[in-house]
């Protein structure tokens, strides 16, 4: 395919860029408004373009506001939930893709099942709370340590890890789980690494179990802090005033903040992401 | 005999069932405990009371004052278009981006254009709606542009617009994604075809017409029934983010009507708005089941 652009070749290049900056553009956006100033917000409405690069919001962020200990908190639920995600998802998508075992079935329906049908919320809602769980971390950490979708991904991935790799590690006498450790866990990189990005996004995304179950705010993780700060008072139309301004160019401060961890990491981790979106695309 | 053997079984693979019995565990208490808990769309059920068991047991009132309940009916309508408006037009534009790709040449081109895309999927969707309200702030940015030249505005707090803002926030957040699946099928295409097809002078848009969409023909359905199956689950997060008691009319959907029910209208009202769930999750069962059934049928079991 050496040959020269079209008009065909050009068209194209224009509607990605064109789509390109759609998907860019809201991000631009905030960022004009978190380095206004409260005159500039004013004077220029459009915020279209960076008027001043008053960066003081971003200083009341960090150093006078919640959201530094809600950003830690976040990191902390971060790491070990995905930490225990991937213990209770690659050794038990391992054990279920070996065909020696004999109740494999039976488990794979249980678990395939829990996609088709849920308690739904008030239930859920109802079995958390009877376990004790209000306004506890683990209420933000067990229920998201598994997934139905990403344990069956990862099971279709080692029903490709060949059965005779096994074999001679067995007759050298090795148990189950030290096959899984020497020779199944070096084999699965690509995979641990996939779910691990899936998890973490999953779970640093999460607000909704702390909308359930957290209501004090010293526990509050980051998406929560955010909901409330925005959301729950959804007043950009109130009445002006310098305050107003200034809290308006403070929110927007706060989800640039936010967003740092996962536009930091995101290049460098995007070719796990597509390659475990593969691994549920194709199939051998 | 027949124990022996069980017991052998047993102890031959005991670190496979040591593997998978912790996620068993966790399957049962948080997803088939909550599933037998749905008993409480039969009971009247107050908070502090023993969950398994029939105290209270009111039968099938909760469903009727459910259906009784023209909300309820306007949520499950709003859900519906809510999902079919995704179908109509983050399907068809996640299948238009994925063949634009594969038409690029430029690599750095198409990896900087798909880093950019698939950005917006991993913010959350707190920080999503947070965007969509700015973006539509009635004072700023746009619709300042709007009101300067004495057009309508788009606003959020507007019923007739919520719902095109709620899918085009879902399309601007998942397109990327979405793309994935359909770029992967297109991978999968052999570069034969195209070559043939290119000697026997057919140009590039016809190429996709004739060879690209037939061949991942299966894929786009497999992915269609889907989301056919999940029409009533899906919009949650988005909705619930973004609407305001101004657009209840055209924005609330089932899952919000079900949390408002339960935490919201002043009454604990778990027995109705697990009524509601139920009531969904049925639905849902059928669908998806068949969804399954479907794309099994066609070769693409791309589910489960």
């Amino acid at each position: 395919m050496e040959r020269k652009n079209t008009l065909f070749d050009y068209v194209i290049y224009a509607v990605l860029t064109l789509l390109g900056l759609c998907c860019f553009f809201p991000f631009w956006y905030v960022f004009v408004i978190s380095t206004s100033s409260a005159e500039t917000y004013i004077t220029d409405r459009l915020h279209f373009w960076p008027r001043t690069l008053d960066f003081s919001e971003y200083h009341r962020v960090i150093t006078a506001s919640e959201l530094p200990y809600s950003f830690l908190i976040s990191i902390f639920i971060t790491v070990c939930g995905t930490l225990l995600a991937l213990l209770l998802t690659i050794p038990c998508a391992y054990a279920l893709s070996r065909p020696q075992l004999h109740l494999r079935r039976l488990f794979s329906g249980l678990i395939t099942f829990t996609m088709l049908f849920s308690g739904g919320m008030i239930p859920f809602y109802i079995v958390m709370t009877k376990l004790g769980l209000s306004n506890r971390l683990l209420a933000l950490i067990l229920p998201m340590a598994c997934s139905a979708y990403n344990l069956i991904l990862s099971k279709n991935f080692m029903n490709g890890i060949p059965r005779s790799l096994e074999e001679s590690a067995r007759i050298d006498g090795a148990s189950d789980l030290r096959i899984f450790a020497a020779i199944v866990v070096p084999l699965s990189k690509p995979l641990i690494a996939a779910m691990a990005l899936f998890y973490a996004v999953t779970i640093y995304n999460d607000y909704f179990n702390a909308v359930l179950f957290i209501s004090s705010r010293s526990l509050y993780p980051l998406q929560m802090l955010l909901r409330e700060m925005i959301v729950a008072n959804m007043s950009p139309m109130m009445t002006g005033g310098a305050m107003t301004q200034k809290a308006e160019i403070f929110k927007m401060a706060s989800i640039i903040v936010s967003m740092i961890p996962i536009l930091c990491v995101y290049p460098f981790l995007q070719k796990y992401f597509v390659r475990g979106l593969m691994l549920g695309a194709v199939k051998e | 005999m027949r124990r022996q053997k069980i017991v052998g079984y047993l102890r031959r693979d005991r670190w496979l069932y040591l593997m998978v019995l912790p996620t068993l565990l966790w399957f049962f208490i948080f997803s088939y405990a909550p599933m037998f808990g749905t008993v409480i769309a039969f009971r009247n059920y107050q908070p502090g009371m023993a969950f398994f068991s029939l105290d209270n047991f009111v039968g099938t009132q909760n469903f009727r004052t459910l259906f009784a309940d023209m909300f309820f009916w306007r949520a499950f309508r709003n859900s519906v278009i809510i999902a079919v408006m995704r179908i109509v037009v983050c399907l068809p534009a996640a299948l238009a981006l994925a063949i634009l790709f594969s038409e690029v040449k430029n690599r750095v081109f198409k990896t900087v254009v798909q880093t950019v895309t698939y950005i917006p999927h991993f913010l959350s969707w707190v920080v999503v709606a947070v965007f969509a309200i700015t973006f539509f702030n009635p004072e700023t940015g746009i619709n300042h542009l709007l009101a300067e030249r004495g057009a309508g505005l788009i606003t959020i707090t507007d019923n007739g617009i919520f719902r095109y803002i709620v899918i085009g926030a879902d399309a601007w957040k998942d397109m990327g994604f979405n793309s994935v699946l359909f770029i992967a099928a297109i991978l999968g295409i052999d570069p034969a075809l195209y070559e043939s097809a290119a000697m026997d002078g057919a140009g590039r848009l016809r190429r996709i017409v004739f060879i690209t969409i037939p061949c991942i023909k299966n894929t786009i359905m497999a992915v269609l029934v889907l989301w056919i199956g999940i029409i009533i689950n899906v919009g949650f997060d988005q909705v619930f983010n973004m609407y305001n008691p101004a657009v209840y009319a055209t924005g609330d959907i089932i899952d919000t009507y079900i949390y408002r029910t339960a935490f919201a209208m002043g009454g604990d009202n778990y027995g109705v708005a697990t009524a509601a769930g139920l009531f969904k999750g049925v639905i849902s069962l059928v669908l998806i089941s068949g969804a399954n059934l479907f794309s099994r049928s066609i070769g693409e079991d791309i589910l489960f």
